[in-house]
């Protein structure tokens, strides 16, 4: 369809987000890498739909943390092994996160890593859900309570919504 | 600070190697993802046509059976003596020429035998349904006429019918009828539960006294139909035989034949 880009040229600026996400919370650069791949793949394989889309990286960050976190429950990725790359990150708290990320209900989870992850505003990820922004308030604000429940209170960030 | 300003980005390193990697894994995915529609919709399409083929392997093939008792009936047998003063005349009816009374051929008759409550039943346990045609009709009479000289004749029939009442019927060739009902059996529904016939079948004797006026010779009939009460129709075949006898003389001459009536 004219004017809509192909995914050649969409490539570079969708497997960084990927890429990013899938670092954030594995902490391998490798294994970042591998499900950046797999969630670009998995978009090139719906790219028909998916190059329509407004919020072609949220779409793809949603891919991208979802495979890390499945990963990590499938004992794909061994985060206490990763090396980081940001000396901040703290190892215990990564694989705790990525533990209580999975415990969320799928719309909170998503939610939360496209607000916190991929550094989305409220409204952008409410469009890239398909929801209203008081749902996505809802939904993060209850995502944190439960993480700062499983956490602690200073594990986590203290940003307000 | 934000990772995605970060300008370590390792993996541009051989971007074009991962490009290619990713479009050739994105292929395969959309091909699965073809094949696996590809087979939704042809499992959609194709659930009625399978539903209405089990449906009629289960209700139009029928298999054929035969009762045992029919294939393995022994053949019509007429038997004529002579005896003096006493004539006795053997009659067993013609075998039933329904058409459903003798296996085809080609279709040789089978031991199998079915379960009690198996006939046309869906139950597993019964195994595969199957449509059981009526099964051969049994030998429905033999008679037996006895004439005695000077006295009359005393006729006696044995029917031998699936378990039911039967109405008899003696005509005695000189204008005189003798109408009895004998049960053999209380009249009861259609049959159930396998195709084989009671064995041995109830049979019945009846006589029948009476004189005649004249000496001569006069034809005997004896006609065994179901009971009017009973509707036993398909159940068995009436039967019908006849015998002449000859009265005041010496010696008796019978002959008989045997017509069904249906």
């Amino acid at each position: 369809m004219a004017g809509e880009p192909t995914f050649e040229e969409e490539f570079d600026r969708l497997f960084g987000r990927a890429f990013a996400v899938a670092r954030r919370l594995t902490g391998n650069v490798a294994v970042a890498e591998d499900l950046a791949a797999e969630a670009l793949a998995r978009t090139y394989a719906r790219w028909g739909r998916v190059r329509t889309m407004d919020y072609r990286e949220a779409w793809v960050a949603r891919i991208a943390t979802n495979l890390a976190i499945d990963a990590a429950r499938k004992k794909k990725v061994d985060l206490a092994a990763a090396v980081t790359a940001d000396p901040s990150d703290d190892t215990v708290l990564r694989i705790a996160l990525v533990d209580a990320l999975a415990r969320l209900p799928r719309r909170q989870r998503e939610a939360v890593a496209l607000r916190y992850l991929c550094d989305l505003s409220v409204d952008d990820v409410a469009q890239s859900l398909g929801v209203s922004s008081g749902t996505v308030k809802t939904s993060v604000h209850r995502a944190l309570e439960k993480l700062r429940n499983d956490l602690g209170p200073d594990a986590l960030i203290g940003e307000d919504l | 600070m934000n990772d995605f300003e970060n300008p370590d980005e390792p993996w541009r390193d051989h971007r074009d190697e991962l490009l290619e990697k990713v479009t050739r894994r994105g292929r395969s995915l959309r091909l699965r993802r073809q094949a696996t529609l590809v087979t939704v919709v042809v499992a959609v399409l194709l659930v009625p046509f399978a539903a209405v083929a089990a449906t009629n392997s289960r209700t139009n093939v029928p298999v054929l059976r035969w009762a045992s008792r029919g294939a393995d009936a022994p053949a019509p047998t007429t038997t004529t003596s002579t005896i003096a003063p006493q004539t006795t005349t053997t009659i067993r009816s013609a075998t039933p020429t329904t058409a459903d009374s003798k296996p085809p051929a080609s279709i040789p008759p089978t031991s199998t035998t079915t379960a009690p409550g198996c006939r046309r039943s869906f139950d597993p346990v019964c195994g595969a349904f199957r449509w059981d045609p009526a099964p051969p009709r049994p030998n429905p009479l033999s008679v037996s006429v006895t004439a005695e000289l000077g006295e009359g004749l005393a006729g006696s029939f044995t029917a031998h019918y699936p378990g039911s009442a039967v109405q008899v019927e003696m005509d005695f060739g000189d204008g005189q009828k003798s109408v009895v009902m004998a049960d053999l059996a209380p009249c009861e529904q259609e049959p159930t539960g396998a195709w084989t016939w009671v064995d041995p079948l109830p049979a019945a004797t009846q006589s029948f006294p009476h004189t005649y006026a004249e000496p001569g010779s006069y034809v005997v009939t004896v006609t065994v139909t179901p009971a009017p009460f009973c509707n036993h129709e398909s159940a068995f075949t009436p039967g019908s035989a006849t015998t002449t006898i000859e009265i005041g003389t010496a010696t008796t001459t019978t002959t008989s034949t045997t017509v069904p009536t249906d």
